[in-house]
């Protein structure tokens, strides 16, 4: 994400339109990359972002500029789009079973084939799908954005273990997939 | 250092490189020693690391940007009609935070409201009515109107005389 100065944040925060504009311009893609990744459609992505931006505009008149306004747009991005995750993985246990039916289907043949030529983007996409939004979200920090453990932890309010147990969690479940995908490719 | 120990490192610290140099010396080391432990490495980079290392920045479309600004605007408009709009303009005028002089506004126009409800529109009382009507009688009879009167007095001399016996 672009470095963001602070007086163009303090003339935000007094209402200036314009400096609002420069920062969504500067940050937008990093706030819709990681909804992305984290809800995993597009539709849902550009709702987060938008609900992103609009809490940013209405609590950056109280930014204190004590913590880094990057680590709290981040914190601000991961937990809206977090919640509007797991607001939708709220669906019946049939609309879930029927996506894991759907998932497996595309990933097996895919996946592998996807890892072997390089094509990250839907591969990705099926990777993350496998998580829980938790471990969605912890990938996503330390694997997309580059955030070290301390960083993930401060963005979603956790402690440094639980941000390495669903690392490892996560990884476990990639590699089993990962691990499957081998086999159904030897077969 | 024991395989299930080295591959506890390996999934976590180790690929993020959150190890202290001692640490990940010992790692390394184990590793030299141990294709079980190697291989593991290999399938956590190939399954769990490498993937995501591509994923490039996504850019969000146009159109969120407007749905942002025009909930911005539509936020920062009067939700209300004409009234508000003109109690903001009045309250605008004095120092004082606008949500106190519009609660001062409010209440100040509830009292007029209640007062003037109680207020009597027009005098009830009895006297008063009577007191009226003879009063237009007696300047009718003044301006001469004399189809006003009847039996024995023909104007309004006669009235004041017989009224003052």
């Amino acid at each position: 994400m672009q470095e963001i100065e602070r007086e163009m944040i303090a003339r935000a925060g007094q209402g200036d339109m314009g400096a609002f504009r420069e920062i969504y311009q500067r940050a937008a893609g990093y706030v819709y990359t990681l909804a992305y990744r984290v809800v995993n459609t597009k539709h849902d992505a550009e709702e987060v972002t938008q609900d992103v931006f609009l809490r940013l505009h209405k609590s950056l008149g109280s930014f204190k500029f004590e913590a880094s306004f990057k680590t709290w747009l981040y914190r601000i991005a991961v937990n809206t789009a977090l919640n509007h995750a797991k607001k939708r993985s709220r669906v019946t246990t049939r609309e879930v079973e029927e996506l894991f039916e759907d998932s497996a289907t595309v990933t097996q043949p895919d996946a592998a084939q996807g890892i072997e030529a390089g094509e990250t983007k839907d591969q990705l996409k099926i990777l993350l799908d496998q998580l829980n939004p938790d471990q969605r979200a912890c990938i996503v920090l330390r694997e997309i954005e580059g955030l070290d453990y301390q960083g993930i932890a401060a963005s979603l309010g956790i402690n440094i273990n639980t941000v390495r147990s669903r690392l490892k969690r996560a990884r476990e479940t990639l590699m089993v997939l990962g691990k499957k995908e081998v086999t159904g490719h030897e077969m | 250092m024991k395989c299930k120990k080295v591959q506890d490192r390996l999934i976590t610290e180790y690929v993020d490189k959150e190890l202290g140099p001692e640490e990940t010396a010992k790692v390394q080391q184990h590793l030299t020693a141990c294709p079980d432990c190697l291989e593991f490495l290999g399938a956590v980079q190939k399954s769990a690391v490498v993937p995501f290392k591509e994923a490039g920045t996504l850019e969000p479309e146009s159109v969120v940007w407007q749905r942002i600004q025009e909930k911005i605007e539509a936020e920062q408009a009067p939700s209300h009609g004409g009234f508000w709009r003109l109690v903001d303009i009045f309250v605008s005028r004095f120092p004082i935070p606008v949500p106190v002089m519009r609660a001062a506004f409010v209440t100040a126009l509830i009292l007029g409201v209640v007062v003037l409800a109680k207020w009597p529109s027009s005098y009830t009382d009895p006297a008063y009515g009577y007191l009226s009507e003879q009063m237009t009688f007696m300047s009718g009879l003044k301006a001469g109107d004399t189809d006003l009167l009847n039996g024995d007095f023909k104007s309004y001399e006669t009235v004041l005389e017989g009224i003052s016996g």
